[in-house]
């Protein structure tokens, strides 16, 4: 389905919310309008009702308990809370810290924050594939450790880490494993009991629902998990995080994430099909195409391909208004930064300003994909005639 | 994207003039200018009046970021007929009008200023 006169290829930057989704929230902006904390009149009781709806639909995706989750604005607020709740909760216990180097930027930033008060961060690097390595993982972690977080799957390559090995691994050493579950959630199965998963951060518009509104899983036994809350006032959602809560966004996570699970395995493999196809269309017409990162283990729906020569901005800028993709995550295209996903993977900033990242998602369409590959193909080509550089390639004069 | 790019530098970006189409000529010069390791590269292909100091005609290919594909192509409709003297006093101040240039992307008239500096120290021999 087209946007305007656009292909919407950049689902892992947001997703449009579902109708069906649309639908859903509609009642919660006029017709019912309660505050779901409300306790004095049948308004705020439907509104609470509702509210803790979604929280069972919440939970049941991730295979929690309802008491288990807390409502927040985002996966960024999510991760804010998970980390720094976590660092001022348990710093009597540890100021240690073990993330990976293509963690996105709202664990990398707040790990930096708390780096510059009083805590230490120690960062494992993945390798060409964008995996790490499971011993040096065990090897970072310390006897001051309180938290190791790990995403679930990569927004920019879409890899996926092996969450229920670092789940043991964290148990084993007797640490905490805060998983960033924002682009893994609705594509993976997600269990936290049996992933060993103690926090978890999702986000409502990666899923098909509305902006602004997420989740984070905070386990409540064996063992009990405590945060020190970033919001006061009120003492909403269990005093973990304060705040008149957003009813209809609420509501349409729920549904969204319902949606999302009823649906997941027919729609991964028509995803993954269509992302086979774009791969291989490209490959087909097209030298020096490269997909970055393990192809194994990776989301159905994302591939991050290099296009040897020609520069992704360009050729994003050649593609115009007819497609949209993305040239790493959606918060770094604003500063132009090469991404640091594809650095830690081992690219060259030219290699990493070369790549591309194609997200398919429900609206995407055959059709669409025949066309982003006929126009990819002409774009890439019409570069590299003007190219120097590709002329000297070709001439064997350059790898 | 919109803000980033003037309509004037998107049209050369997207419609480059006088690509250079491999064909030799007598005389042709080539020269070369960017920073190669960042994958920016403009190559001028250049037939001058040497008596006069002025140039005939220009092609280009260049590779790397939108504005040095489309500045690329703008300088190849911007020289002929020009003396090489008058081209480097007024290039970067006409590129920067022609073709709404930010700050950020002088850095590729500058380029082609240096080029223009050679090719008028080449000349003089
Ligand atoms: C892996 C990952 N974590 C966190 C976020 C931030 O999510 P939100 O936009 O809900 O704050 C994103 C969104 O780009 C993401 O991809």
């Amino acid at each position: 389905m087209k946007f305007g006169q656009t292909i919407y290829l950049d689902y892992n930057a947001t997703t449009p919310v579902d109708p069906r989704v649309i639908e859903s929230i509609q009642p919660w902006f006029f017709e019912k309008p309660g505050n779901a904390a409300s306790r004095s009149h049948a308004m705020g009781w439907m509104a609470e009702e509702a509210v803790e709806q979604a929280r069972a639909q919440t939970a049941a995706a991730i295979g929690a308990k309802p008491g288990e989750i807390v409502f927040t604005s985002g996966a960024t607020e999510a991760v804010n809370l998970a980390i720094k709740g976590i660092g001022a909760r348990y710093a009597r216990k540890g100021r240690h810290f073990v993330i990976v180097a293509t963690e996105h930027q709202a664990v990398l930033d707040t790990c930096t924050y708390l780096a510059k008060h009083g805590f230490e961060v120690t960062v494992v690097d993945v390798n060409a594939e964008g995996h790490i390595d499971i011993e040096e993982l065990a090897a970072a972690i310390r006897e001051d450790t309180v938290l190791v977080s790990v995403m679930m799957a990569n927004n920019e390559t879409g890899v996926i880490h092996p969450v229920e090995k670092i789940g043991d691994l964290c148990a084993e050493r007797n640490t905490l494993f805060f998983c960033d579950a924002t682009q893994a959630a609705g594509k993976v199965p997600i269990d936290v009991e049996s992933m060993g998963i103690h926090l978890l951060a999702l986000s409502a518009h990666k899923v098909y629902g509305p902006k602004g509104v997420g989740a984070l899983y905070v386990r409540q036994s064996a063992p009990r998990v405590q945060l020190t809350p970033l919001f006061h006032g009120g003492g909403h959602e269990g005093d973990m995080r304060s705040g008149t809560l957003n009813v209809p966004a609420i509501v349409g996570l729920g549904c969204a994430l319902e949606i999302t699970a009823a649906e997941r395995d027919r729609e991964n493999k028509r995803l993954a099909g269509m992302r086979d196809r774009l791969e291989a269309g490209l490959r087909e017409h097209l030298e020096g195409v490269y997909v970055n990162g393990d192809t194994e283990n990776r989301l159905p729906h994302v591939t991050n391909l290099r296009f040897l020569h020609v520069q992704g901005d360009t050729l994003m800028t050649r593609m115009g208004s007819s497609v949209a993709v993305s040239s790493g995550s959606a918060c770094a295209s604003a500063l132009a930064e090469p991404s640091h996903v594809l650095l830690s993977m081992g690219l060259s900033e030219r290699e990493a300003r070369s790549s591309i990242r194609f997200s398919l998602g429900r609206f995407t369409e055959p059709d669409e994909i025949e066309e982003v590959i006929r126009l990819v193909v002409r774009e890439v080509e019409a570069l590299r005639d003007v190219s120097p550089v590709w002329e000297m390639y070709k001439a064997g004069m350059l790898d | 994207m919109k803000g980033r790019y003037s309509p004037e530098l998107l049209n050369h970006f997207h419609l480059p003039r006088n690509p250079w189409d491999g064909k030799q000529h007598p005389g042709l010069r080539i020269l070369e200018c960017g920073e190669p390791e960042k994958g920016e590269i403009i190559v001028l292909y250049l037939l001058a009046d040497d008596q006069r100091g002025t140039i005939k005609r220009c092609w280009f290919r260049a590779a790397g970021s939108v504005e040095t594909i489309g500045i690329g192509s703008w300088v190849t409709t911007y020289v002929p007929g020009k003396r090489v003297r008058e081209i480097l006093e007024n290039l970067e101040g006409d590129a920067r009008s022609a073709l709404g240039l930010t700050p950020n992307q002088w850095r590729v008239t500058k380029w082609l200023a240096r080029l223009f500096d050679k090719l008028d120290e080449e000349m003089q021999i």
